[in-house]
């Protein structure tokens, strides 16, 4: 398995929590030495809130957003059929539709979602669980068996995780630290249960970032921006800067602040992966992924609030937990491992992957003359040494400006072998 | 001065189909013209004011791709091109206009996953989709790439025979669209009766050779004296002298017909098979074309002939020898034989087109090519019949005006 490289399509959701795990994804199966094409959905997502900024009758704008989304899926198809790839691996919300999907399972491509949401929340997955060849979940019971009756037996749990490159302590400038730092800091959506549990913290040096927190008036001092989305790459600035994140999951229901739900959120792990300390609710699925000496877990509303001074007080404690969240993470719950057990998991019950030996990496597969030329072009395309050919061409291909004569001839020689019916040498 | 590329890494004919695109960048600057290997030395021969890059195409192996066009490619990238005429929908094209900022290529444009097509091309495209009721040369395709092309008849010097006698192209590289010997030894016999027995030259490459020998032996032994077999004994600037100064050639859809026509050599074409005279006519006035006229003409080069190449037996008949000799002569000859057609080659502002008398088919193109005047600006525009708006309609789609015009998509 480790030495096949696939062909693998990760089509993002157009928008939401599921779109930056898409990403780590892409930057994890490549990392992994896939070849990795991504369908950038958001791109589209203007034409939809274009919409419904006309000024239609809303009855008239159902059918119009349901045309559109058939050109979004027409356009995932065009991709795969342009591209061929091994896998097609969908996010949650990501927009294959029905017809996509039979349509991928009669051309053979094999697909797989990773439904990174809570089931009980997001319910389209009894529609389209069984067209998926894989349909992994960050759940266990009932999920799976739920997903087995509907006929989805392949339903691997995969929980969230982290990427160490991206999560990872940053530097942070004077501004920076004035602006993100807190004693306390949250960032997340305004559930109903975040909101009632968050008011006894009004008063304290907490800030709050992230959306869907509007007519909060008891917290309007703490949230920062209005509640402007935060995009992932300042997110770990914002954990950076905290001495305590706060991490309560997320609940629609507000009589129970602290839920006992059952997955673990990817801020768990992306705080973890960063060593900042983090203090979070127990969930039921996290003692096999954590071990009680590294994470800090409040079980209550008062429990938060007496370990909040506890740490508060305690840097030292703060730095041990951290440290220990860091090394299982980095051990444990990486993205690539996330994927490497995904792959895994689909060959096991689909079968062994096309094992039709594309080049190990570009630097292999070309001729000789060429070789010298690769390593500086690899880099000024932010590409690894190991990089494979299909990986370098497509980011040549996707450049704007000119690009560099070594490219040009990667290039030709691409089109060449295609025109030929050759592959590279390492093949 | 501006810097400007033609990009033209095609065959033979379509080298010299480019003398528009050519001719009219020629006083705009610095020009550049890169071509495959092979057809260096004729580039530089037809077109003495551009600098000719070779790219070698055809390499024994990669690593002689990558030694072979490492300089070529720095000397392009150097250029600082102001705009790259990409004449060819290919993926060798495609990768060699990197080297260059996407928005000054022209035509074929590279774009992320693929190449993007002006919305000229686009048009042309879609006329191919009506090939039978179109008419549109390639020359002024690639020509009308750029802005205010040079006029059609600079292009090509007037069709005027030269006093040296006939040229015979022996094939083309498609075998269906050329005359088997026999009949075509009929053709070369009744062009030299015609003509009162000129020299007869025979043109083609080394592969032409088999077929000389064949059509040598069918000819009768009193012309042999006047015939020169020069297949396979010309290089590209012997071949340019070799047809340079002929009162006729006889050919199928050739290279070789193309270079006549950049001489100014009357051209007497049989076009058959995926041959169509309105797309790939010998370029100016005053050449013929006997097009094969029966329904599934003209057919796809790449679709083999269910009809066991239905277009050809025509050509064998009186009709058509009685025909040859009439307009070899510049006598009258009756446009419509039996499942063939002769076309006479003219120029309109748009560029070179086919007429024949009695066309069924010539409302449609006479409409389409006042449609092309009026969108390049070289016609002011005019009432149209419901007729012919029907069939233009037919050309027109909603994401042509609906979307930005100048798009490349």
């Amino acid at each position: 398995m480790a030495d096949v490289s696939l062909k693998i399509l990760v089509v993002l959701p157009m928008y939401g929590g599921s779109l930056p795990i898409g990403r780590h994804c892409v930057a994890a199966l490549r990392d992994l030495g896939h070849s990795v094409q991504v369908f950038d959905a958001p791109r589209l997502y203007p034409a939809f809130t274009g919409l419904k900024e006309l000024g239609l009758p809303p009855m008239s704008v159902g059918p119009l957003e349901n045309s559109l989304l058939q050109v979004v899926g027409q356009a995932v198809w065009t991709h795969v059929e342009c591209w061929r790839p091994d896998l097609v691996l969908a996010l949650a919300q990501a927009p294959l539709n029905r017809l996509v999907l039979q349509r991928l399972k009669r051309a053979g491509v094999r697909t797989a979602m990773w439904f990174v949401e809570d089931h009980a929340v997001f319910d389209y997955w009894r529609a389209y669980a069984p067209l998926y060849d894989v349909f992994a979940v960050i759940q266990k019971e009932p999920f799976v068996s739920l997903l087995r009756d509907l006929g989805q037996p392949n339903a691997p749990y995969l929980p969230l995780a982290a990427l160490p490159s991206f999560h990872r302590m940053p530097e942070l400038s004077p501004e920076e630290r004035a602006e993100y730092g807190a004693e306390i800091s949250f960032l997340g959506a305004g559930y109903p249960n975040r909101r009632a549990a968050f008011r006894a913290l009004a008063d304290r040096d907490f800030k709050i970032w992230g959306s869907d927190w509007d007519g909060e008036t008891a917290l309007a001092r703490n949230i920062q921006r209005g509640g402007a989305r935060i995009s992932a790459e300042e997110s770990v600035k914002i954990y950076a800067a905290a001495d305590i994140n706060l991490n309560l999951h997320s609940s629609v229901f507000a009589d129970k602040l602290v839920s006992g739900g059952d997955f673990v959120n990817p801020r768990t792990f992306e705080l973890a992966c960063m060593g900042a300390f983090q203090l979070t609710d127990r969930r039921r699925l996290m003692p096999e992924l954590f071990a009680a000496d590294e994470l800090a877990v409040f079980d209550s509303m008062p429990e938060c609030l007496s370990l909040i001074d506890h740490f508060a007080a305690h840097p030292e404690e703060r730095a041990a937990f951290a440290a220990r969240a860091r090394a299982r993470v980095l051990r444990d719950h990486t993205y690539q491992q996330r994927m490497r057990a995904l792959l895994e998991y689909t060959a096991e019950r689909l079968g062994p992957w096309p094992e039709d030996g594309r080049p190990a990496s570009a630097l292999e597969s070309v001729p000789e003359n060429m070789r010298a030329s690769l390593p500086p072009l690899l880099a000024e395309l932010g590409l690894p040494p190991d990089a494979r050919f299909d990986d370098v061409t497509a980011a040549l291909r996707a450049l704007n400006g000119p690009v560099p004569e070594p490219g040009v001839r990667l290039l030709l020689l691409d089109e060449w072998r295609g025109l030929h019916g050759r592959k590279g040498r390492g093949a | 001065m501006p810097v400007n590329i033609v990009l033209q890494t095609a065959r033979f004919g379509d080298l010299v189909q480019t003398t528009r695109l050519l001719r009219t960048l020629e006083g705009r600057g610095e020009l550049h013209l890169v071509v495959e290997r092979g057809l260096a030395s004729l580039a530089r021969l037809l077109f003495p004011a551009a600098r000719v890059h070779a790219l070698a195409l055809y390499p024994p192996d990669e690593a002689s791709l990558a030694e072979s066009n490492a300089a070529v490619l720095r000397e392009l990238k150097a250029l600082s091109a102001d705009a790259v005429y990409n004449c060819n929908f290919s993926p060798i094209n495609a990768a060699v206009c990197r080297c260059f900022p996407r928005e000054t290529v022209m035509g074929y444009r590279p774009a992320p996953g693929g190449t993007a097509r002006s919305p000229w091309i686009r048009q042309v495209f879609r006329l191919t989709e009506r090939r039978r009721e179109t008419s549109l040369n390639l020359v002024d395709v690639w020509g009308h790439l750029a802005a205010d092309p040079a006029p059609p008849d600079s292009v090509n010097p007037p069709a005027r025979p030269g006093g040296r006698g006939i040229g015979v192209t022996l094939a083309g590289r498609e075998s269906r669209r050329s005359l088997p010997m026999p009949i075509l030894a009929q053709a070369v016999q009744t062009a030299f009766q015609a003509l009162g027995g000129p020299p007869v030259y025979l043109l083609g490459s080394a592969s032409e050779q088999p077929a000389a020998r064949k059509l040598l032996r069918l000819l009768p032994p009193r012309m042999l004296s006047q015939v020169r077999d020069l297949s396979g004994k010309t290089d590209w600037p012997g071949l340019t002298e070799a047809v340079r100064g002929l009162d006729a050639l006889l050919t199928p859809d050739t290279g070789i017909m193309h270079l006549a026509a950049h001489l100014g050599v009357p051209v007497y074409a049989f076009f058959l098979s995926s041959a169509w005279c309105h797309e790939t006519g010998p370029y100016g006035a005053g050449h013929h074309v006997w097009q094969t006229d029966i329904a599934c003409a003209p057919c796809l080069e790449s679709a083999p002939c269910p009809r066991e190449v239905a277009c050809l037996p025509p050509f064998a008949g009186g009709a058509f020898l009685r025909s040859l000799v009439l307009t070899l002569r510049g006598e009258a000859a009756e446009p419509v034989l039996p499942g063939v057609r002769l076309w006479r080659s003219g120029l309109d502002a748009l560029g070179t087109t086919f007429l024949s008398e009695g066309d069924p088919d010539a409302v449609a193109r006479a409409a389409l090519r006042r449609r092309l005047m009026e969108k390049l600006q070289l016609a002011e525009p005019r009432s149209e019949s419901r007729e012919e708006a029907d069939w233009c309609a037919r050309l027109t789609r909603e994401t042509d005006w609906m979307l930005p015009p100048g798009r490349y998509c």
